[in-house]
């Protein structure tokens, strides 16, 4: 196999298995969120849980004097990276390709040098939270495989997305077939890891708000 | 074009251009254009010209097997008096079955005479495929493509294959592959081989191997097989479009405002980003414009498997094959596990909610009584 | 409808390879003047834009010498505005610009006279005076 059928491959039928397991997954793991449900309540409501379930996923992006002054690192480091992600992964005009192929409908693009930026300061902010977290002695006894695992998959794309597009390394060819090989392991992997928080991170705090604000508490 | 029986006393190229009547000046202009064209720097041109002198006359034997004479009509159809044409009279054309006078036995005479006399010293140029599946599909003088290359190839200093084809099977190969057919350097694996793709090769590319050869020995090849110095850089590093490419200006049809205004054209489906060939700065017809320069997209003929790229109209980055409907069967997969996962969940919460025993008062003060 | 009818109006492209290659000018020509090295740019293999290609030739204005050589198609040599900077411009028989260069030397290399073909006419010259003088003796005797 050629650098070529390589990249004929991943580009083909690699990509049609991680994106079948990618949706597959997602929607199972939502479905069975979803389908196991919770039992009714009988209390009187004291407040409208709907307001409060939105009210609580806008709160829950800002954060209190005292969590940030002990948590700096996370919270800025962390937002920087989400941040960045959702740049390079929506608005790269190559990426806003991929998207339109597979949703039939696309959005307008960045200029590249741009996305190029917040890919570096993406991977910085991502190998500051990995330093972060094995040096914290907590972070790091919390820490578990699939923590590491998350880590890399999310990490691999950027490196060799960015390597590609600067030709470094490899040939171009090998290494866009290496980046996209690199996204669909973290397509398959998505649903069964943290990396599923994409999803149900404003469904639990909608819930949470909800039932707070069921019950009239201010959450 | 000059068919010429080999002569005892083998004449140097720098011989043969002055009995041309080529004055050293001459020589000059060609060896400053030659330099161009092999990509090497200005400061290279006294050296090409010293080696050159020197380098014998070589005899050629140029096969063509399951091909469409693309490649032969790019080089005969290139601009006259032109380097390309001088490079190619200067080496001595024994075989090929499309320019020679000679037909029939007397033309395989030939080639088995070049191939006898030159024997371990010729060069062998190949354009097109070899079917492995029947070796009827193709053959020359009922002799099938697969052993005359191989006969050939026995006796060949080195093997030059021209165009897609004969270096990675090109467009008799593409899917689904009817005739079987594989590339030289499947077949052949004791020899050097320098791949020259392209559909068609750029002819000043294809003659421009040919005078490293005769110059500077073997060039140097990437993982492909291909002289680097045509092909080392990719058509998007070239391109003068790639200015737009940067700053994220793409044509989105053939006919917009963009395209117009010559933006980038990847989302046309460009493959400039993964094709390695010297379009960009050599250009085509007479260096008229090369096609991105006449607002279309590179498809990426210089490169294997290109007819199975995905189409030609296809951004670079777009997945191949029904993904938008993959997607909906996996939902469907999804939701489908969904239930019975669900179904499963809700049975066990059933069992445990009616294997719960209740505790009486009774039972409990017992416990602690005792 | 001629071709010159669709409304094609190209972007102003900047590739960025101008200001180099202008650097690059200079630099040769100081090699010229501190060692008297010949030096020689290659601007066909570059990527240039038509604009790019006018503002070089605005840059580099025009000198006291246009000649043109008969060599396997024409040569065009013309000094610019600045001494020792030489534009070449190789052309086919179809008049096509096939090599476009810079040199920067006294004289550009193709235009001496070269060796070999000094000796060639100098063998030429002394075979047809040996002729003429045989001739001559053939005549008087």
């Amino acid at each position: 196999m050629n650098e070529v059928d390589f990249l004929l491959w991943v580009k083909g039928s690699a990509f049609n298995i991680a994106l079948f397991i990618f949706v597959a997954g997602l929607v199972l793991r939502l479905f069975e969120i979803l389908s196991l449900g919770r039992k009714v309540n009988y209390a009187v409501p004291k407040g409208d849980p709907m307001q409060g379930g939105l009210r609580e996923i806008f709160r829950r992006f800002g954060t209190d004097k005292a969590t940030f002054q002990r948590s700096m690192i996370t919270i800025v480091a962390g937002y920087v990276f989400h941040i960045g992600l959702f740049v390079v992964i929506f608005l790269l005009a190559a990426h806003v390709e991929v998207f339109k192929s597979v949703l039939g409908f696309g959005w307008p693009n960045l200029s590249t040098p741009v996305v190029d930026a917040f890919a570096v300061v993406t991977m910085i902010a991502l190998v500051v939270v990995l330093i972060h977290r094995l040096q914290h002695p907590v972070k790091r006894f919390l820490s578990s495989p699939g923590d590491y695992v998350a880590w890399a998959v999310t990490f691999v794309p950027l490196l060799t997305g960015y390597m590609a597009y600067h030709h470094l390394l490899l040939s171009p060819q090998m290494m866009l077939g290496l980046h996209i090989l690199s996204v669909e392991v973290l397509l398959i992997v998505f649903p069964f890891t943290k990396l599923m928080h994409t999803f149900t991170v404003f469904l639990s705090r909608w819930y949470n708000g909800a039932s707070m604000g069921l019950r009239g508490v201010k959450s | 074009m000059r068919m010429q029986t080999p002569s005892p006393y083998e004449q140097t190229l720098g011989e043969h251009l002055r009995s041309q009547g080529i004055s050293r000046r001459s020589f000059l202009k060609f060896c400053g254009l030659l330099a161009s064209s092999m990509a090497l720097a200005p400061s290279m041109i006294p050296k090409i010209a010293e080696a050159l002198e020197q380098a014998k006359r070589p005899s050629v034997i140029w096969l063509s097997f399951q091909e469409c004479t693309g490649c032969t009509e790019s080089l005969t159809r290139s601009h006259s008096p032109s380097l390309e044409g001088l490079i190619f009279d200067a080496i001595s054309l024994d075989y090929h079955h499309t320019l020679q006078a000679a037909s029939g036995d007397a033309a395989e005479h030939a080639r088995e005479e070049a191939m006898k006399e030159h024997y371990g010293k010729y060069v062998l140029v190949v354009d097109g495929s070899i079917p492995l599946d029947n070796p009827g599909y193709s053959t020359i003088a009922g002799i099938s493509n697969l052993d005359m290359l191989k006969e050939a190839a026995a006796g060949a200093a080195a093997i030059i294959a021209v165009g897609t084809c004969a270096a990675y099977g090109g467009l008799p190969k593409a899917d689904p592959n009817p005739t079987g057919a594989v590339s030289v350097s499947d077949i052949i694996k004791d020899k050097p081989i320098i791949n020259v793709p392209g559909c068609p090769p750029i002819p000043v590319v294809i003659t421009g191997v040919i005078a490293h050869f005769l110059t500077f020995g073997l060039p140097e090849l990437d993982s492909l097989g291909r002289p680097k110095a045509f092909y080392g850089q990719s058509i998007h590093d070239r391109c003068y479009r790639r200015p737009f490419y940067e700053r994220g200006l793409f044509a989105e049809t053939f006919d917009d405002e963009g395209a117009k205004a010559g933006w980038c054209l990847y989302k046309l489906g460009c493959k400039g980003p993964v094709t390695y060939n010297a379009c960009a700065t050599t250009k085509w017809n007479d260096g008229t414009s090369f096609p991105i320069e006449s607002g279309h997209g590179c498809i990426g003929c210089s490169e294997p498997n290109f007819w199975d790229f995905g189409g030609f109209y296809k951004a670079l980055s777009i997945p191949t094959g029904a993904s938008g409907k993959n997607a909906v069967y996996a939902a469907a997969a999804g939701i489908a596990a969904g239930v019975a996962i669900g179904a499963m969940n809700k049975k066990s919460k059933a069992e445990a909610a009616s294997s719960h025993q209740t505790v009486t008062v009774e039972e409990l003060n017992q416990e602690s009584g005792s | 409808m001629s071709l010159n009818d669709i409304p094609v109006r190209p972007a102003t492209v900047v590739t960025g390879n101008l200001r180099p290659v202008l650097h690059e000018i200079r630099h040769a020509l100081s090699e010229l003047m501190a060692h008297g090295t010949h030096g020689m740019i290659d601007l066909h293999s570059l990527p240039f834009s038509s604009q790019e290609y006018a503002a070089l030739d605005e840059f580099l204005g025009e000198g006291e010498i246009d000649l043109t050589l008969n060599v396997l198609g024409k040569t065009r040599l013309r000094e610019s505005g600045y001494a020792g900077v030489w534009r070449i411009e190789h052309f086919d028989d179809n008049d096509k610009r096939i090599g476009y260069f810079i040199e920067i030397g006294h004289v550009p290399e193709i235009l001496r006279s070269q060796c070999d073909d000094i000796k060639e006419g100098l063998a030429a010259m002394t075979t047809i005076l040996a002729m003429e003088e045989d001739n001559n003796e053939d005549a008087n005797t």
